[in-house]
């Protein structure tokens, strides 16, 4: 439904730049307390379900099995029948452009305790991108000056742990090189208290995805209010509540584990035995802003994420082949000479100690460790690339109702 | 002979993957963006505290402590 200015009548959306709702039309500015729209809205929600109890089921069996399922709602500005993502609360109206938010998704599930609001606009989001692939040496040309298909606000539903941590381990680890190397045991016990633990709380968006769309701050966190999801796109919480804890537990203790391991100094530390108590003592859900941009580029759509806070983009892009190419020929040409006589120099030396053989021993050892580093960073390269590439993340971002372009 | 065959090997490969090692990270650099993830840092304001340790324990050590457990992982 849509929050109405109640000095012309057209709809309000958020305005990330005052934190007050926006009304386009007359250009005026409303605080929270201003607007105080509450009951009507759930007034007119409640004529919305029964517009919909009618039709919308013969609608979502005629849906197939490739498409989301969906209800079907008409627009309260201009009285548009509207289809809506089965885990989506807010939406644009696709025929008049309405900012429309969709209570049945908040009323019928566990409302948010608190959201952080966009405090990066859709320009900015797109500026701060457009810098990013400027930036990159490697981007191609055509995707530095690519069309923008789509780029949506998206409030991301996520369950946030505050978790008492304490452990005590027996950890094991090398001290001393070569022939003098020996395992040393080591007792630690130790607590930390980790606060605002996030976790993605949508199945439709992948948790690897959102990771990475870390860190937020907290201290910006409001109690939830719906004037601030007018104007964007929201999902609401539809994962597994044990999988989410479970999940918050094990970032956790992967954190800990991680901390006490550096206060043991020796190599290839590990954890023996332990015997933790882990506590729960606060958990929320809360709603996390996003913006997705979507652009496609050789026939593949790339979906980019700026975290709606702070401005971090979290995605990956082709490269120019050509580009990719002529560089690596070019550094392979210059580093030719140079390791011709770095390894005439390594050969003579072993030579002159009558050992050449541990020198090509020496030298290939070399090559497994370049090997390996080089295919550890290409690898991650390709995640990030399948990420960004991922179908789920298309839809996520696109199977919404156009309207905002 | 043979020394002088390994060693235009070993140059040509050395210099071919050490480019390849550069192209790669550089291009990661380049067209990666925000790869990282929320950090320990990110999640706790007052850090680890280290109640207990001792160094060169036996592996065998038992652990005693008996938390009211709440939560299991």
């Amino acid at each position: 439904m849509t929050i109405k200015c109640p000095g012309c009548g057209a709809a309000l959306v958020y305005d990330a730049v005052s934190g007050k709702m926006l009304c386009t039309h007359c250009v005026t500015y409303y605080g929270e307390q201003e607007i105080g729209t509450y009951t009507q809205e759930k007034d007119k929600f409640d004529n919305i379900q029964e517009d919909s109890a009618g039709n919308g089921e013969s609608e979502k069996n005629r849906a197939d099995e490739d498409e989301f399922e969906c209800e079907i709602y008409k627009c309260t500005n201009c009285g548009a029948e509207l289809a809506i993502n089965d885990t989506e609360s807010s939406t644009f109206c696709a025929y008049c452009g309405q900012p429309t938010i969709v209570m049945s998704r908040i009323v019928r599930q566990k409302k948010p305790q608190g959201i952080i609001p966009f405090e990066i606009t859709k320009q900015q989001a797109l500026q701060i991108l457009r810098n990013k692939l400027n930036k990159g040496f490697f981007v191609p040309k055509e995707v530095k000056d690519v069309q923008i298909d789509k780029v949506h606000g998206i409030y991301i539903p996520y369950k946030v742990y505050n978790i008492d941590y304490e452990d005590e381990m027996v950890l094991s680890g090398v001290v001393g090189t070569g022939k003098s190397a020996r395992i040393k045991h080591y007792y630690r016990h130790a607590k930390i208290n980790f606060e605002n633990i996030t976790m993605d709380a949508s199945v439709m968006l992948d948790d690897e995805s959102s990771i990475r769309l870390e860190p937020y701050n907290f201290f910006k966190c409001v109690p939830f209010s719906q004037i601030y999801m007018s104007g964007f796109y929201s999902n609401i919480k539809d994962d597994d509540e044990d999988r989410l804890k479970e999940g918050a537990l094990v970032r956790a203790s992967n954190m800990f584990d991680e901390q006490v391991k550096k206060t043991v100094h020796a190599d290839e530390v590990k954890v023996q035995k332990h015997n933790p108590c882990v506590n729960i003592n606060a958990e929320r859900y809360v709603m996390l802003p996003a913006w997705f941009v979507s652009f496609r580029h050789n026939g593949v759509n790339n979906t980019i994420m700026v975290n709606g806070q702070t401005g971090k983009c979290v995605g990956a892009v082709e490269e120019d082949k050509k580009k990719k190419s002529i560089f690596f020929w070019t550094v392979a040409a210059v580093l030719i000479p140079v390791f011709y006589i770095i390894i005439n120099l390594v050969v003579k030396y072993f030579s002159s100690e009558g050992q050449e053989v541990d020198a090509f021993k020496l030298l290939g050892l070399g090559l497994v460790l370049i090997f390996a580093t080089a295919f550890g960073i290409s690898s991650k390269f390709e995640d990030s690339r399948k990420l960004t590439k991922a179908d789920t993340m298309k839809r996520f971002a696109n199977d919404r109702q156009e309207g905002d372009e | 002979m043979f020394q002088s065959v390994m060693i235009i090997v070993f140059t040509l490969v050395y210099a071919f993957s050490i480019a390849y090692l550069v192209t790669t990270y550089l291009v990661k650099k380049s067209n990666d963006f925000g790869d990282s993830k929320g950090k320990y840092e990110d999640f706790t304001y007052g850090g680890l505290d280290l109640l207990d340790k001792k160094d060169n324990v036996k592996g065998t050590m038992d652990l005693n402590i008996v938390y009211p457990k709440k939560h299991s992982i």
